[in-house]
């Protein structure tokens, strides 16, 4: 399916905290949590609409691969966007933010837009971290913060696509350079500035990837 | 049977009735077509789902699923060509099964019976972009399933095949850089594996081909890079946008090549001696050495040597640019600290006797070959028909004979030091540019710390003798000669004329620094001191002129030490910097930092030369052994913290409110101690004493008052350690204690900028601290109408009022009380006695002035004789 971009992804943060449960929430949301069913993926395609243009997303996560230097520094070089995940529950994952900022700020390109997520809403009664205390440290840093469940589905449509926004505004500001596909965006197969709205939004068509 | 027909769809997802109703969907369309393609798409992606629910909370569905050999169905659709949709939708399913299953019977079965890896071996649309990344996500998942246990189900020793890794590395070189970091991850993956049959089958198999294209691409990239920093566009501080394109490309290509680096040190660091046996060779037959080592040290009978295509190509292309040669080779020893890579490349480079090096070396390569390389090509060729690598031909990479003789050919060409040697001496000599030097020194330095190579191979070369003799490679005078040309290069940095960049001299003096300090003892002749000694003393005269007539030569001083002490310097992250492979830029428009360029301007070239002295004075106060004493200027570390507790017995304290953003106000007194505007709050304990809240040292702040609020000062402060600001307001009770607190701090700034600004004139060696500007000026602009009032009257005052008596006794209250646990006591007993005599309470603001500048003249005489007036 034609898209007018492709925007790289890649999902960050401790072991545990849901980033792999969050992309596939986001790219197949029909899984329903039941039973404490814990289900993850590490890829996942979508296609979304911002400003009624179709956009094609493609989160990679590299979970487990922190031992091998250069796929550390190839997998942050050849994303747009950057989803950073600690988990609302267990402190050290937000105490363990800043090393994965600096990573991510000596690895990737300047321009890469990084989304704080502070997951596992729903866990309210267990909660370690304040929401105040995500969002100060998303304001210190320059980061868009939010707070999500995977498990609910709550703010996870919201979090991955305000991130595409704010890419897709740098597009527009002229900052990326979307030629260079090493950036992590990728001009569509038929890029067409006319109408190229997508029929019923938002709604994907049945099947993840489909697009 | 007429009514099963008719499918009826159990209500629960997560029950065996539902995965029985997918096997009836599932054996009921088991050709694809448009009209089941959706409901087979909803079949397996609940069959995802329901299969790792019942994983983890009821068996009877797995078996089921194994019963009825579920998985069969998988392949059969496959098979079929189904079409991406429904292609994406399976791939996305075994995904998500292989990833969540935690069942070690389930996953085994799964794996055996070989389906997975005639799923893998299917032919899919792979031009479909979403087909591959969810095949490719598929191949990494599964490689994170490799073990001992689990390597027979991938690698079938029997027929000596490994779809798996064979299919993965087929993408190696694709254009997606995810897809090609996710194979990466899989060749990792697979090396560490420690199954002994399979990876001789990749050795013998895949390895001369997988590597042999690693390598020649890395080389393609190489020559590319080249060819780029080499097209340097007219003027690098012009054409802005072509500029921005340009340098864009090559920070791409340096990064890319810095990945494979560290993707081959990745490889190496697995240890797997038969793979990284032919990796290395191949490196150094293919890269390293026709590449790097020649064009350091062009064999004399390099072009005689006329066979096929290597030749042609070397001929067309035959040496690269030294500059970038040597960046290349820092980056290798920077990023790869494998024993067996950097041996051999550090032997060519050091080597004094080329030929007995390469006959160590050569002998790893015919061992290699007799083992490896030639039977392998055929094999490989023939086992897999030409698809096991759609890549170069691997008769391109079979090189190895002409460079055999190319390399034999240079040991005939026998010269007392290495060529290589030669070559990067002579580029630490500066003409124009200093890049070549820069690169050098980094080279070297990279050489002497890298924890994989031996120290014996540079020991009282790259560090200081430490007994008699030389290393089996250098000559001990070779030291010296290159202690020579670093003191150089410190020598050069010292002309007015700048051509030498900070970052070189920073190199410079840290490679200096490892060739003459060990255990810290010192290891350098007087005569080198006393070159470097001049080199501070040709600088000095050119600081005094800017100190003269810069009138933020302060605040520059105190930000480039800030910024000489803020990190260590890392060579790693310096040279991951692209633009160094550009010439020099002069422009601060290119955005490069000035450490990385050459100066614009007075003001930098101001720091400029403040950098210089202050690393040369450094650099020379460790060989004389002696302590820092002088600097910093101001200790800010002694700054008062939040919640001291500070006697405020007989200091001025001005009653006030600080009004924060949203109008909420908090008492406060304000107070001057030890050149600090601190706000405190009355200790709850002790009368007389309060608690600091709120302090920064009078230098950096900055009071401005609006017009309209008579009452009220902002106050910034400015954190110079930590290029910070932060702006308080300040609410006091009526406008004469407004002005009154005003003028204090005023006063206080002048006062500690004058006394900084004649430390840095002892800094300087200077007999007084002479300027052509008064010292009230303040870094900002005068915006404020009330502020150069005020300049004006301490100028015109303080020439009025001169033979106003100091002689009053003092309150002191700008001395810090005894108990207090601010230090700073020595920096202000640095000034002479009379300053202690400035606050007197009873003086009107105007007299402080006069105090102020007066006093400061009073100083002076004392210290240097001389004084101009403000
Ligand atoms: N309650 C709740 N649990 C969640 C949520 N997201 C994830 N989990 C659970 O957290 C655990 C870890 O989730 P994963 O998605 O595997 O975590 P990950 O970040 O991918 O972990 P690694 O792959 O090991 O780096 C699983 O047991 C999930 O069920 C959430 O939003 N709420
Ligand atoms: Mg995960």
């Amino acid at each position: 399916m034609s898209y007018a971009y492709l925007f790289k992804y890649i999902i960050i943060g401790d072991t545990g905290v849901g980033k792999s449960c969050l992309l596939l929430q986001f790219t197949d949301k029909r899984f329903q949590p039941v039973h404490d069913l814990t289900i993850g993926v590490e890829f996942g395609a979508r296609l979304v609409a911002i400003e009624t243009k179709p956009i094609k997303l493609q989160i990679w996560d590299t979970a487990g691969q922190e031992a091998f230097r250069s796929i550390t520094r190839s997998y942050y070089r050849g994303a747009a966007g950057a989803l950073l995940v600690y988990d609302i529950t267990r402190r050290d994952t937000f105490n363990h933010l800043t090393t994965w900022l600096e990573d991510a700020r000596q690895h990737s390109n300047s321009n890469m837009v990084i989304m704080l997520i502070g997951n596992k809403s729903d866990l309210e009664a267990k909660r370690e971290v304040k929401k105040e205390e995500g969002e100060a440290f998303a304001r210190e840093h320059g980061l868009v913060f939010m707070e999500t469940s995977a498990k609910t589905s709550d703010n996870v449509e919201e979090a991955f696509i305000n991130t595409a926004k704010e890419i897709y505004e740098k597009i527009q500001e002229g900052v990326f350079d979307i030629n260079n596909e090493a950036n992590g965006i990728k001009i569509g197969p038929q890029h067409s500035t006319g109408n190229s709205s997508i029929p019923g939004g938002n709604n994907r068509a049945s099947g993840n990837g489909c697009c | 049977m007429f009514r099963s027909r008719k499918l009826v769809k159990p209500e629960n997802l997560h029950s065996l009735e539902y995965l029985k109703y997918i096997y009836t969907v599932l054996s009921k369309n088991q050709t694809v077509t448009d009209n089941n393609r959706t409901l087979l798409v909803e079949s397996f992606r609940s069959m995802a789902e329901i299969l790792i629910w019942g994983d983890q909370n009821n068996p009877t569905i797995f078996e089921y699923f194994l019963e009825n050999n579920m998985f069969n169905y998988f392949l059969r659709i496959l098979d079929q060509k189904c079409g991406n949709y429904v292609c994406v939708q399976l791939l996305q399913t075994l995904n998500i099964i292989f990833e969540n299953i935690r069942n070690k019977t389930a996953l085994y079965y799964l794996l055996s019976n070989n389906h997975v890896n005639s799923i893998i071996i299917n032919k899919l649309d792979f031009s479909d972009e979403d087909v591959l990344a969810y095949y490719i996500s598929f191949l990494k998942t599964l490689s994170f399933k490799l073990n001992l246990n689990t390597i027979h189900f991938f690698y079938n020793e029997a027929t000596n095949d490994f779809p798996l890794y064979t299919e993965a590395i087929k993408f190696f070189n694709h254009p997606d850089s995810m897809v090609r970091t996710y194979v990466r991850t899989l060749t990792l993956n697979v090396y560490r594996v420690e199954d002994e049959s399979m990876l001789q089958f990749i050795r013998d198999k895949t390895c001369a081909p997988y590597f042999a294209n690693l390598v020649w691409f890395m080389g393609k990239h190489v020559l590319e890079l080249d060819a780029s920093a080499r097209a340097k566009p007219v003027d690098v501080d012009t054409q802005k946008t072509i500029q921005d394109q340009y340098r864009v490309k090559l920070a791409d290509l340096v990064s890319s090549h810095l990945d494979d680096l560290h993707y081959l040190n990745d490889i190496l660091s697995s240890k797997v001696d038969i793979l990284n046996e032919v990796l290395v060779d191949h490196l150094m037959d293919k890269l390293f050495v026709p590449y790097y080592i020649h064009s350091l040290a062009p064999p004399d009978k390099y072009i005689i040597v006329e066979t096929e295509e290597f030749v042609d190509a070397v001929k067309q292309q035959p040496l690269m640019n030294v500059d970038i040669c040597l960046f290349l080779l820092t980056q290798v020893f920077l990023i790869i600290h494998q024993t067996k890579l950097v041996t051999p490349l550090a032997k060519f480079l050091l080597g004094n006797n080329f030929s007995e090096n390469y006959q160590v070396y050569h002998g790893s390569i015919l061992k290699d070959e007799a083992s490896a390389l030639p039977e392998n090509e055929n094999e490989v060729k023939n086992d897999n028909e030409s698809d096991i690598l759609d890549l170069k031909s691997l008769t391109c990479m079979n090189i190895t004979d002409e460079e055999k003789e190319i390399l034999l050919s240079k040991n005939e060409a026998d010269s007392a030091r290495s060529q290589c040697l030669e070559s990067i001496y002579s580029q630490l000599i500066i003409e124009k540019s200093d890049s070549s030097a820069l690169f050098g020194i980094c080279l070297l330095y990279a050489l002497s710390e890298n924890s994989g190579l031996s120290k014996e191979y540079y020991e009282g070369f790259l560090t200081p003798t430490l007994s008699e003799g030389c290393t089996p490679f250098v000559h001990c005078d070779e030291r010296n000669e290159l202690i020579d040309k670093l003191v150089n290069i410190i020598t050069a940095i010292s002309e007015p004329v700048c051509y030498v960049r900070s970052a070189t001299l920073e190199m410079a003096i840290t490679l200096l620094k490892k060739l003459t300090i060990y255990k810290e003892k010192t290891f350098i002749s007087d005569d080198h001191i006393a070159v470097i000694y001049n080199a501070k003393e040709k600088i000095l005269p050119l600081l005094r002129q800017f100190f003269k007539k810069e009138e933020m030569f302060l605040e520059l001083f105190e930000d480039e030490y800030y910024e000489m002490h803020r990190e260590k310097l890392n060579v790693q992250r310096l040279l991951s910097d692209s633009t160094l492979l550009l010439p020099p830029a002069h422009s601060p428009m290119t955005g490069i930092p000035l450490s990385k360029r050459l100066p614009c301007g007075d003001v930098e070239r101001t720091r400029h030369f403040i950098c210089a002295f202050l690393m040369i004075r450094k650099l020379l106060m460790t060989y004389e052994g002696k302590e820092e004493t002088q600097l910093p200027l101001v200790d800010r570390t002694k700054c008062f913290v939040f919640d001291t507790p500070i006697n405020l017995n007989g200091n001025d304290l001005i009653t006030c409110m600080i009004i924060a953003e949203n109008g909420a106000k908090t008492r406060r007194y304000l107070s001057i101690i030890s050149s600090q505007l601190v706000l405190v709050e009355p200790h709850s304990r002790f009368l007389g004493w309060g608690v600091c809240k709120l302090s920064c040292y009078l230098q950096d702040t900055e009071v401005t008052k609006i017009d309209n609020e008579t009452k009220t000062l902002h106050i910034i402060m400015h954190n110079s350690k930590y290029k910070m600001t932060n702006t308080v307001k300040l609410m006091f009770d009526d406008h004469i204690r407004c002005n009154a607190a005003r003028q204090k701090l005023l006063n206080g700034r002048i006062k500690a900028r004058r006394k900084q600004l004649n430390q840095i004139a002892n800094l300087l060696e200077m007999n007084s601290c002479e300027t052509n500007y008064a010292p009230c000026n303040t870094t900002q602009k005068q915006k404020h109408g009330l502020r150069s009032h005020f300049t004006d009257i301490a100028v015109h005052t303080s020439n009025v009022l001169q033979p106003y008596p100091i002689s009053m006794k003092s309150t002191n209250s700008d001395e810090y009380s005894a108990e207090s646990n601010c230090s700073s006591s020595t920096h202000s007993r640095d000034q002479s006695p009379c300053t202690k005599n400035l606050n007197k309470p009873e003086c009107t603001n105007s007299q402080k002035v006069s105090l102020v500048s007066q006093s400061q003249e009073k100083i002076e005489p004392k210290r240097k004789g001389r004084v101009e007036t403000v």
